[in-house]
């Protein structure tokens, strides 16, 4: 169990956002939220998460364009990122991973699963930074 | 002749000159003959009998009335030739002779020497005007007139022959074959001529004979006939040929040659009766028709023997009449044959203009038999309820049954003659069905097939059509027979349940969108819910009593349930709509009344809502559904509220024109995105300026359905933080 850690949640829908960044200060971990795809570049550069939990179909930037956009700068490119979305059938999956996601999660999302999977990409990250 | 002699008297004068063997005569001074010698009567086989008491003047064919007085002068003259004179024979033409005169010595008479010029002429002048006047009638006769020599190269040639003079003075002295080369002459013609001559030669007999001529593509004909003309030695002096042109005989001759022959190869019996109506002609088939093989058998007897008494009656009481009144007659008889069977035969006559009758006839027994078949055909083909259309040896429409003219509403006359294809409409029909078609039907193909037809009405309907061409024993096409039936309402039916099939396969693909878009829509309150409920969870763990942080959360999870109720509803609404049409029952209400009902419940509901109504023009009841309107009005008034500040008001604006009436909602809110209109009508859809305000994505779906089914028409104008106008459309019916 780590510890810790900066998640950055980008989500559009306001009781989901607000419910997300509280369960997660819950259990520790430092929280910012942004509520749409662009106000979620500016968190990426601000915030510095060390991971991103992100909606797909949101106003602006939806959640593909901000992880193509993301990727695209070499500081985030191992940078975990979460699809939390609505959008569950398997063509949606596939190809939410296809652009680029480490995991990809259904709402609504039981809470175990939500931060065992934050767990995860964390240790992923700090693994990687043990090595290099 | 003795001047000294002192005869005076008459009979001695006879005496005198009956010992000279040229007819003289003595006349008296008045030109009166007194006497006539023997020699008189060589001229009496010419036709000249001179008699004693007669003038001279009589006998001379000439319009000097005296001309006696002109032979007296000569002797004046001292003129000592004779003069040439014509004597009359009968019937105007003379006799040229050679008369002198010399006064007789101590008498006052004449004496007269009378020479036939053929024995006499040997003067120049003569001989030129006798060459002249043969010469006039030889180049003058309408023929060709050639003399050969013995040689058989040309010694004279006629105008008529040639011409040109100069090709004619060149010809002189050359042959046929030279003549032909020359003339550009087809050179067998020169040797078939010179065939001829040699032939003459040989038998000094006359020839005659045709020759055909093609000169420069140009067919003449030539009936030529040569003569020899033999010597006293018994050789041949010379051939004459004379030529005429009988080019048209001949091509009238060929014509009825061919006439003839044709008539003779004819399968009709062709016949031809004199004025008794007995045979002069007929040609073998028409013998053979009555079945005889020799034709002559028949020839001298009447045509009436080929029918028993009744027929004849029947036959003659149709044909006299008609005989004397068109000169023709055509009709339809039984004839008896040699061998006592019985032939159907179709008999056309024509009165000639000498009396006589040409006579057709041609065998029908088959037709007849074929009649017979087709009429029991004819009943069931005109009883049937199908259409049946037959058509002639050139696909073009001989017949059609009542069930089609009933049918289609073109009567037999609008349709006779029309060509078959012309019955598939290629507007109507698809190109590869009309050509396929087509295609069979210049073939001889059989087909069967659906087409659309155009009725006269221009009512369009749907045949089965089953087309079989009918072959003849030789197994040629002889006609198409073609049996339609209307199917238009089975294909109507069918078109329904594929339209149905096609709606429900419609209707199951949206709702399967639909169902994933909805579960899509509910994972997010629900992922609210369930955050919330963990949240309280931890809470509880923690035995954290801050009720505010508790009764958030409880609050958030009754509004999302709230959410879920409301999507639920609109899901149902549309549910509802997309598989049964709404019920739509107008009725007309008071509008203004209505609204201000709705306004009341919107008070109410929400006591802090600030609603104004505004009014124009002149009220009438409004024809609607009040349940949909209700629907639609709560739904857009809400969203007004929902998206504008609570101190903001909400317009709602009533215009009654005279064909419509409009409803405007009008708010001061934070307006739809530009971007966003054109998707507003889609289910789920949310303009992307909605994030913090609670919504399905439904509610103007259902409104747009709703007024669709009023027929009306929704606005839109607004822009981002700009407010929203919402104006309703209202047809006045």
């Amino acid at each position: 169990m780590i510890n810790g850690g900066r998640i950055l949640i980008i989500e559009d829908e306001v009781n989901l956002r607000q419910n997300l960044c509280e369960l997660l200060e819950l259990h520790g971990y430092t929280v910012a939220v942004a509520d749409d795809g662009e106000n979620g570049l500016i968190g990426l550069s601000t915030f510095h998460p060390d991971v991103v939990v992100c909606d797909i179909k949101m106003p602006k930037m939806d959640g593909y364009e901000l992880l193509e956009t993301m990727r695209m700068y070499p500081h985030m490119k191992n940078l975990p990122f979460i699809f939390l979305t609505a959008k569950t059938e398997e063509k949606d999956i596939v190809e939410g991973l296809r652009r680029g996601a480490d995991k990809y999660l259904l709402k609504p999302v039981k809470k175990k699963l939500l931060i065992e999977t934050i767990q995860k990409c964390l240790k992923q990250k700090f693994d990687k930074i043990k090595d290099s | 002749m003795n001047n000294k002699s002192a005869l005076v008297n008459s009979a001695d004068l006879s005496f005198l000159i009956d010992g000279i063997n040229i007819p003289c005569l003595i006349v008296d001074e008045e030109g009166f003959i007194v006497s006539t010698n023997a020699a008189c009567e060589l001229l009496v086989d010419k036709g000249i009998a001179f008699k004693s008491g007669i003038a001279f003047n009589f006998y001379v064919d000439t319009k000097d009335a005296n001309i006696f007085e002109v032979l007296k002068s000569n002797i004046e003259k001292g003129k000592l030739e004779g003069q040439l004179l014509g004597l009359q024979l009968n019937e105007g033409a003379s006799f040229f002779t050679q008369v002198s005169i010399s006064r007789l010595t101590n008498s006052d008479n004449f004496l007269l020497t009378i020479t036939p010029v053929d024995q006499y002429i040997n003067n120049d002048d003569q001989i030129r005007s006798q060459r002249d006047f043969y010469k006039n009638i030889l180049d003058n006769l309408p023929a060709d007139i050639a003399v050969f020599g013995p040689d058989f190269r040309y010694s004279y040639l006629n105008k008529n022959a040639i011409k040109d003079d100069s090709i004619r003075a060149w010809t002189i002295g050359k042959t046929d074959n030279e003549y032909c080369e020359f003339r550009n002459i087809p050179i067998e013609v020169a040797q078939n001529r010179q065939e001829r001559l040699l032939k003459i030669k040989e038998h000094k007999e006359e020839y005659s004979f045709d020759e055909s001529i093609d000169r420069n593509n140009q067919l003449t004909h030539h009936l030529r006939v040569m003569k020899p003309v033999i010597n006293l030695k018994d050789e041949l002096s010379y051939i004459i040929g004379y030529g005429i042109n009988i080019t048209p005989l001949k091509e009238a001759e060929l014509k009825n040659q061919e006439q003839a022959f044709a008539i003779e190869a004819s399968l009709d019996g062709i016949a031809i009766l004199n004025s008794n109506q007995n045979y002069v002609y007929m040609n073998q088939a028409h013998a053979n028709l009555f079945g005889y093989e020799n034709r002559e058998e028949l020839i001298g007897r009447a045509w009436s023997i080929f029918y028993e008494e009744h027929e004849l009656n029947r036959i003659l009481s149709d044909l006299i009449p008609k005989l004397q009144s068109e000169h023709r007659w055509r009709g339809e008889t039984r004839a008896k044959r040699k061998d006592n069977t019985f032939i159907n035969i179709d008999v056309s006559l024509t009165v000639m203009e000498n009396g006589g009758l040409v006579c057709v006839i041609r065998d029908i027994t088959d037709r007849k038999e074929k009649e017979k078949e087709l009429r029991k055909l004819a009943i069931v083909a005109s009883q049937s309820n199908s259409l049946v259309i037959i058509s002639d040896k050139f696909k073009r429409i001989e017949w059609i049954n009542k069930a089609l003219e009933s049918f289609s509403g073109f009567n037999f006359e609008e349709l006779i003659s029309l060509k078959l294809e012309k019955l598939i409409s290629s507007e109507l029909n698809t190109d590869e069905q009309t050509s396929y078609i087509k295609n069979c039907i210049s073939n001889n193909k059989r087909f069967i097939g659906e087409i659309r037809f155009k009725k006269k009405s221009g009512e369009i309907c749907w045949l089965t059509i089953n087309a079989s061409p009918i072959l003849d024993n030789e197994g040629n096409y002889a006609n198409y027979v073609i049996v339609a039936n209307d199917i238009s309402l089975l294909k109507e039916t069918e078109e329904n349940y594929r339209d149905l099939l096609d709606k429900e396969k419609e209707l199951n693909k949206l709702k399967s969108q639909f169902i994933s878009l909805a579960s899509h829509e509910f994972r997010t309150p629900l992922a609210s819910i369930l955050s919330s409920v963990d949240i309280l969870d931890i809470l509880n763990t923690n035995k954290v009593t801050e009720t505010e942080k508790i009764s958030k959360h409880l609050n958030r999870i009754s509004s999302e349930v709230d959410r879920m109720t409301n999507i639920m509803s609109n899901i149902f609404q549309i549910g509802k709509m997309e598989v049964m049409r709404p019920k739509f029952e107008p009725k007309k209400i008071d509008l203004s009344q209505f609204i201000n009902e709705i306004l009341a419940e919107f008070k109410f509901k929400k006591p802090n809502s600030n609603i104004e109504l505004e009014e124009l023009g002149n009220k009438y009841d409004l024809v609607c559904d009040k349940n949909l309107v209700l629907h639609i009005l709560n739904n857009l008034i809400d969203n007004a509220i929902k998206y504008s500040d609570p101190t903001e008001k909400v317009f709602i604006k009533v215009e009654y024109h005279r064909t419509y009436t409009t409803i405007s909602i009008i708010d001061k809110g934070i307006g739809i995105p530009k971007k966003d209109q054109e998707y507003l009508f889609t289910s789920f859809y949310r303009a992307s300026n909605s994030n913090d305000i609670s919504g399905t994505g439904l509610g103007l779906v259902v409104v747009k359905e709703f007024m669709d089914l009023h027929n009306g028409e929704i606005e839109i104008d607004s822009n981002e933080n700009m407010g929203c106008t919402i104006k309703l459309i209202f047809k006045a019916k």
